[in-house]
């Protein structure tokens, strides 16, 4: 998908199958048993998407740090995945610093076994100016479970975090803990996740928003959508505000639901067979995150693994 | 054409008892016909429209709808459509996610299937639109949203007609398409329906108002009352109702 990438094994670095270019004499990136540490220096602008590939068969645990240094600028797209059926527990945690006006866009495939398990944990400060996004498209494992924790330690911080998780095997089963909290002014952060449920399958989603008493003129958003498809799946939502400061606007909304009939009626009377109609409904449903992404090429890509899942 | 024998439709209501809304409804549509049919709220003007469309949630206890001689009720809402059946919804639904174009093109091309032709060439597609959406008064912006999404009530009726336009069907239903509409989008309605008329094609008209009858005569006017059709006549009838209102015809019927 692009020359730069990095390509992991269970965990280990493997360099033969890696693609690293010229860029690793600005860029700083160090691997050691099962750490690794991405430094983006001041000033600097990587156009490409750096791309990071896990792949598992047996379990392990990473950990990461990532820093952007002021005014920097970059995109990370990585991907989790299996070659074959197996079960497997994935365990990361990620550590990300956004310095004075960096900004970091943050695309993840989370496709593992159907097997396995898969936890992420990251923690996100950021300062002044910083801007952060993160889309998570989810259409592999047994157990998913994600946490983000944002701090927007400074004036006019901003983040977005966006999700689609697609459930179709019986027993599947995914969180998410995002947590954000503003402790200065004029921030921004924007939460939205939509989830698919097919089967019997399970989806828990917490979102929380901590306005500090001198986060004032911030504007915080929280949206939580779930489709179910069938009768066995089920999905709980819980937004959760905390607000210490005044002068704020703060917005949330969460449902679950099922295909609306009267679309159905009105595709349909149109012409369009069920399968194709329901088929297309679901998409629009997910569409409405996939859009969320900027950069075409990754938005294509996943909306390709969407398609393929269904 | 169509042809319905002592329709008898309930639905369940909020306390999941059964409600009758259409008591016995005879009536015939023969080809080239246009039908007005009239009368107070909750008459079952609507129920009519949606059973024939095939709109689920209604409960068929008696009677018969043929569609070609056949058995209309056997057939799933997508083949009455493709076989030329076509409701204007009073109230069309917003379906964010869908381009309307797309929306569109999958429409015509599910009609195709049905004809064994092709799926329609894109370019002769864009023309076709293009000009068809002039007919209805329509921005083209409109064909890149998606379906009816933010549309105001007039541009979501004037949509409604594009589809009709598009899709050519050979049994109309206008489900009270007139409700709300400008004089401007009126002329634009009855523009496009009278193009459509034709000695194949039959339409059948569910309005308030004898307004819209000024710019498409209707063949037969039905005023219908409390799930029944009691009383059919010329297009004299409408402007008789308009002047006197439905009191003067009630009390006539078996209620």
């Amino acid at each position: 998908m692009n020359p730069i990438s990095f390509v992991f094994s269970d965990g280990q670095f493997a360099r033969k199958q890696s693609t690293l270019k010229a860029l690793l004499r600005t860029i700083q990136f160090r691997y050691h048993s099962k750490r690794i540490y991405l430094h983006i220096p001041k000033m600097l602008e990587i156009s490409e998407p750096l791309q990071f590939v896990f792949l598992g068969k047996k379990d392990y645990a990473m950990e990461r740090t990532i820093i952007l240094e002021e005014e920097s600028k970059v995109s990370i797209f990585e991907e989790y995945a299996s070659h074959e059926k197996s079960t497997y527990h994935t365990e990361t945690k990620t550590h990300i610093i956004l310095h004075k006006n960096a900004r970091l866009d943050f695309y993840k495939l989370q496709k593992e076994s159907v097997d396995a398990t898969h936890t992420a944990k990251g923690r996100i400060e950021q300062a002044e100016g910083s801007a952060m996004q993160i889309f998570t498209l989810d259409s592999g494992s047994l157990n998913a479970h994600h946490e983000w924790q944002v701090q927007l330690k400074e004036k006019h911080a901003a983040c977005a975090l966006h999700g689609l998780y697609l459930l179709n095997q019986d027993h599947q089963h995914i969180n998410h803990h995002i947590h954000v909290d503003h402790q200065a002014p004029f921030g921004k952060s924007a939460m939205f996740y939509k989830g698919i449920l097919d089967q019997k399958t399970q989806a828990f989603f917490n979102g929380r928003v901590k306005v500090h008493e001198k986060a004032h003129r911030i504007e915080a958003q929280q949206e939580n959508h779930h489709l179910l498809l069938s009768k066995e799946a089920s999905a709980k939502s819980e937004p959760q505000l905390e607000i210490y400061a005044d002068d704020i606007q703060c917005k949330h909304g969460a449902t679950v639901g099922q295909l609306d009939p009267a679309s159905l009626f009105y595709l349909r009377s149109r012409g369009m067979d069920e399968i194709t109609a329901r088929q297309l409904l679901i998409e629009a449903f997910g569409m409405e995150v996939l859009n969320k992404i900027s950069d075409s090429t990754i938005r294509d890509y996943m909306q390709r693994e969407v398609n393929r899942h269904e | 054409m169509l042809k319905i024998r002592n329709l008898h439709v309930s639905i369940l209501d909020e306390k999941q008892k059964s409600k009758e809304i259409l008591r016995g409804i005879t009536l015939d549509i023969l080809p080239g016909t246009v039908h007005a049919i009239m009368g107070p709220n909750g008459s079952g003007k609507s129920t009519l429209s949606n059973v024939i469309a095939g709109r689920p949630g209604f409960d068929i206890t008696a009677g018969e709808i043929l569609w070609d001689g056949k058995n209309l009720l056997d057939l799933s809402v997508e083949e009455r459509a493709i076989q030329g059946i076509f409701l204007a919804f009073q109230y069309p639904v917003e379906i964010p996610g869908v381009n309307n174009m797309y929306f569109l093109k999958s429409a015509v091309n599910a009609l195709r299937k049905y004809r064994n032709l092709p799926p329609i060439d894109a370019m002769d597609f864009l023309k076709l639109i293009k000009h068809k959406i002039k007919d209805v008064g329509m921005d083209e912006k409109f064909l890149s949203r998606a379906v009816n999404e933010g549309f105001s009530g007039g541009e979501k009726k004037r949509n409604e007609i594009l589809q009709m336009l598009m899709l050519e069907p050979r049994f109309a239903i206008l489900d009270e398409t007139d409700s709300g509409l400008d004089i401007d989008a009126l002329q634009m309605v009855a523009k496009s329906v009278n193009h459509l008329r034709h000695p194949e094609r039959s339409i059948m008209m569910i309005t308030h108002y004898q307004r819209l009858l000024n710019y498409i005569v209707p063949d037969v006017v039905h005023v219908m009352a409390n799930g029944k059709i009691i009383q059919s006549g010329g297009k004299e009838l409408a402007l008789l109702l308009e002047e006197k209102g439905y009191g003067w015809i009630e009390p006539q019927g078996d209620l």
